[in-house]
């Protein structure tokens, strides 16, 4: 009799240790990349590495999507860009429904750009130099046929590598939208862009944060909706921007969120080491990788990057184990080792601000206290040679 | 010692499992020569297919060895997976580590990832050591590579047309005119839903077909003879054939298919379903499509049709896009003779004299992984009780309580029938049947040959929405109750539990009722000339885990078959040391 029970019921438990990595196998889920886009970090990045194209982080990109789109065919993926010219952090892909009504209704408006809008995203670069070359003349006739000429000899080529058909069916619809996702946003408001890339602005707020937490937002939709119940979701953060241009609350505020929505944010970090993106990985169990060979990024994107959420556990993440902790301040956003904490709302300070109230709730100091913080320490020789005479 | 005698194979053979096609598909490219390999790696729907169906981990090997530009160690692929150490997998094995091992063996079968052995210099001993590197199939890794890329690389077409690479290697002079696949104008009047239809009213035939409910029309002879070849169904002669050999089963079918080719379709109409038959029709839609097309594969091979154009134009249907037509015009001989069979099969639509073809839903989803083929074979579902349920959104689903009654929301005569095979049907209404799961109506489910697992598995598969949402629910709450007081053994073992525990317990131990006797093959050691022989026989065989029975006082025990070689190399060592030591073993 007990070898009877035995097998009904020991027959499931020797199963599971299979059953989790049937799981593995089968569950699909969701990749999000967020292409930061600030203009001038880009900018100040080509100028230290000249190898470097936006082409090519893109093409890598896209290569990457379609990798993830051939592990599973539930697999879904999304695009967002954290631009600080136009609209700020936006998603363009999948589309918004509004967006893509707006875009049919000006379909003729379209047709009129066309061929302004042949030129690839990939060129911006070209732009970028460009327009710093002609900082002078700013007589839009002149620089216009100029692009047109690099246009034709350039994006050509790229265009065939990046748009060339052949591609499985999918994969060409997805990348085809996100190239002219990316194509319209430098085509929209061209000026404002060659206004902020020009050399008296050098600091534009970043957009990261807002995009971050509005792929979270998504997210959180998606897992909650009837038909992908609990999918399996990461998101990858392709940067340049150094710290300065990250809000430190917001970012730490966005932290928090993916770390209890159990969303592990990867970090493809280009350029400078950011220490609020290696703890942003850290604490969401996800992986930071500096880019040292940019050329190379695909490899990074294939292997180091590409770790399905299921595998985690299974398999060893690629990240340094020396992590940057210190935080930053609040009104200078410098990183700083030993600094004052509002006793209110915990909000982190370099100095005591001039007007003796905390900058982020505005409860006022106590100028005694601060005045007895700032004292220089003074030093009492003397009672202690009293006491020796006394004895 | 002869050979021991076949188990009787009501409870060895039950163990299909939800994941039967892939195992199968799996197990059939695993199986091809090299040079079938070779040639399927050069058609890149094939490349992506293949991966697909691979293991996670597999998949993550490939990716990270895919732009890799030359060969990496093999202890890397160790390292980069974590080493489980902990103790709490002390006496069983590492669950990790078979994982790995399953998926580095099923990228080497597949000839995916090549070994090369390399003479080094160790760096600091200077001594000489042979290091192996893995590197991924060349042919492979250029397709895959260019898939995931879209790069092609003679490539004059106007961009603005999309057009999917459906050419093979068999038929790349006909590339340029590819774009002469889209003409939509012509058909412009099939629609997806058409095509639903379409295929749901093919692929039920079939299956009622082998229910055995009376249909206007039966499928065709090409059909009838695959089911026949594939053992699903039998001809009443085939089945005195096959009782007269007292139950063995024997490859004469294989043999009889010549013959088969020339049966009249009055002979085949006879057909009765076997039990392989009964099982099938539990299975999940994707799992029958691809128990077929396996089935197919190896019929077509007798055919003497070439595997590699069979292989690729079914992974090819599983790129296409539904509802977009495709010209004929690019297709192979082989394929275009493949056409016409899976016409029949509902994957394809194509009219007569027409020069495009659709593929269906069955087609289009064939390499989707199960877990996200259930949407669509819901979507099926939904199909076939719409036109009859009076639009009923229900997708034909199951509930079952804890009592063993059973409520079934549908109106299909198949999934009513199929359900009669082990449910003690009590009532019908319009969009619902009621019953109860009994002992009887078990019992003599598992007498026509279906077993526990699969009537599980198919009321697992089938039910209700609420029952899952319900079971996700309570899932989450033991996940978060586990993780949070850090028990990691009990997160392990932790499982979905969509139908009662109690159901499924009961219906298994019903099984059980039935095969008391178990069978194992091995042998009987007896008639030892003392105990200390026996003791030391015996204490050695309990050690490694071998000794399926034994009787102290008679001097006797029984070895399990794999174990037994075991057992003697240890008995003729005490022989060697003690000269003589009579010992008889005989098979059971």
């Amino acid at each position: 009799m007990d070898a009877i029970s035995d097998r009904a019921f020991t027959e499931t438990a020797a199963n599971t240790a299979q059953n989790i990595h049937k799981v593995i196998d089968e569950t699909p889920s969701l990749l999000t990349v967020i292409l930061d886009l600030h203009p001038l970090e880009w900018k100040a990045y080509m100028e230290k590495n000249d190898n470097v194209e936006f082409r090519q982080v893109t093409s890598a990109m896209l290569v990457m999507l379609n990798s993830h789109l051939a592990l599973n065919s539930g697999n879904k993926v999304s695009v967002y860009v954290a631009n600080s010219f136009y609209h700020g952090a936006k998603r363009i892909f999948p589309m918004n429904e509004e967006d893509l009504k707006v875009e049919s209704e000006s379909d003729t408006s379209i047709e009129r750009k066309s061929d302004e809008s042949k030129q690839s995203s990939v060129d911006i670069d070209e732009n970028e130099n460009e327009n710093n070359d002609d900082d002078d003349d700013d007589d839009d006739e002149i620089v216009k046929p100029k692009r047109r000429v690099v246009n034709q000899i350039n994006t050509e080529p790229s265009k065939q590598l990046l748009k060339s058909i052949g591609i499985y069916g999918q994969f060409k619809v997805i990348d085809e939208k996100i190239l002219d996702a990316l194509d319209s946003l430098y085509n929209d408001e061209p000026e404002r862009l060659r206004e902020l890339i020009s050399k008296d602005k050098n600091f534009v707020k970043g957009t990261m944060t807002g995009a971050i937490s509005s792929a979270l937002t998504a997210i959180n939709k998606l897992q909650k909706s009837e038909e992908t119940i609990n999918m399996k979701a990461r998101v990858m953060i392709i940067s340049v921007s150094g710290d300065n241009t990250l809000p430190y609350v917001s970012m730490m505020n966005t932290i928090f969120a993916a770390q209890k929505m159990k969303v592990s944010l990867d970090v493809c970090k280009l350029g400078e080491t950011s220490i609020f993106l290696q703890q942003t990985s850290d604490a969401t169990n996800g992986v930071y990788i500096d880019i040292k060979h940019p050329s190379g990024l695909i490899q990074y994107l294939s292997s180091a990057l590409f770790i399905e959420p299921l595998l985690r556990p299974i398999v060893v993440l690629p990240t340094n184990t020396s992590i940057d902790f210190r935080a930053s301040c609040f009104v200078t956003n410098k990183v700083i080792d030993i600094g004052y904490v509002c006793s209110v709302c915990l909000c982190i300070l370099s100095m005591v601000p001039t007007d003796e109230k905390c900058p982020t709730c505005f409860s006022k100091f106590e100028h005694k206290l601060i005045a007895r913080m700032k004292r220089k320490p003074k030093v009492l020789p003397l009672e202690v040679k009293k006491r020796k005479i006394a004895q | 010692m002869s050979t021991p005698q076949p188990p009787s194979s009501s409870s060895l053979d039950t163990e299909e499992s939800v994941d039967f096609f892939k195992s199968t598909i799996n197990e059939y490219l695993d199986n091809l020569p090299e040079s079938v390999h070779q040639e399927l790696f050069q058609s890149r729907e094939t490349c992506l297919a293949i991966f697909r169906l691979l293991p996670a981990l597999s998949k993550f090997y490939i990716m990270a060895l895919l732009f890799h530009e030359t060969s990496a160690p093999y202890s890397d692929l160790n390292r980069w997976v974590k080493s489980n150490k902990s103790s709490e997998f002390k006496g069983h094995q590492n669950p990790t580590k078979i994982y790995q091992n399953d998926s580095i063996k099923r990228l080497k079968s597949l000839h995916i990832l090549k070994e090369i052995k390399r003479q080094m210099v160790h760096p600091i001993t200077k001594q000489p050591t042979i290091i192996i590197f893995v590197q991924l199939n060349e042919i492979f890794r250029q397709s895959l590579r260019d898939a995931l890329t879209g790069f092609l690389p003679d490539s004059t077409q106007d961009q603005s047309k999309i057009s999917l690479a459906s050419v093979n290697n068999s038929n790349k002079g006909k590339s340029n005119d590819l774009n002469s696949m889209f003409e939509d104008d012509i058909d412009n009047d099939i629609t997806i839903e058409y095509l639903d239809r379409y295929c749901l009213a093919k692929w039920e035939n079939i299956l009622h077909f082998m229910v055995g409910t009376e249909i206007k029309e039966i499928p065709s002879v090409g059909v009838l003879t695959l089911l026949r070849f594939s053992g699903l169904m039998e001809l009443p002669s085939d089945r005195e054939h096959r009782e007269a050999l007292n139950g063995m089963i024997d490859d004469t079918i294989d043999n009889n298919y010549e013959e088969d080719n020339k049966k009249s379709i009055h002979t085949l109409r006879q057909l009765l379903i076997t039990r392989t038959g009964f099982q099938f029709l539990l299975q999940e839609i994707s799992s029958q499509i691809w128990t077929l097309l396996i089935q197919y594969l190896i019929m077509a091979e007798k055919l003497k049709m070439n595997p590699v154009d069979v292989l690729n134009f079914i992974f090819l249907l599983g790129s296409l896009e539904l509802g977009q037509g495709y010209a004929i015009s690019m297709l192979s001989k082989t394929q275009l003779i493949m056409l016409d069979h899976l016409q029949d099969y509902g994957l394809i639509y194509h009219q007569k004299n027409s020069s495009v073809f659709y593929p269906t839903r069955l087609a289009t989803s064939l390499t989707s992984e199960s877990s996200s083929f259930k949407t669509a074979s819901n979507a099926i579902d939904q199909e076939i009780s719409q036109p009859r349920a009076d639009k009923e959104t229900n997708s034909g689903a199951i509930i079952i309580e804890t009592n063993f009654k059973i409520y079934c929301y549908t109106s299909s005569p198949l999934q009513i029938a199929i359900l009669n095979l082990f449910v003690h049907l009590r009532a019908r209404f319009s969009n619902m049947v009621t019953g109860v799961v009994t002992r009887d109506s078990v019992r003599s489910a598992l007498r026509n040959g279906i077993s526990s697992a699969q009537i599980i598995n198919y009321l697992e598969t089938h039910a209700h929405s609420g029952m899952i949402e319900l079971a996700e629910a309570e899932y989450n709450k033991k996940y978060e109750f586990e993780s949070s007081i850090g028990n990691m053994s009990a997160l392990e073992q932790l499982k979905l539990e969509i139908l009662p525990p109690t159901v499924i317990d009961q219906i298994k131990l019903w099984q059980l009722e039935l095969d008391r006797v178990q069978s194992f093959k091995g042998y009987l050691y007896k008639d030892f000339n003392n105990d200390f022989e026996f003791e030391k026989l015996l204490s050695y065989g309990e050690d490694i885990g071998i000794i399926i029975w034994k009787d102290k006082v008679k001097r006797k025990f029984f070895v399990s078959q794999e174990g037994n070689p075991q057992l003697i190399d240890y008995a003729n060592k005490i022989i060697r040391n003690s000269s003589n030591t009579p010992r008889a073993n005989t098979p059971a």
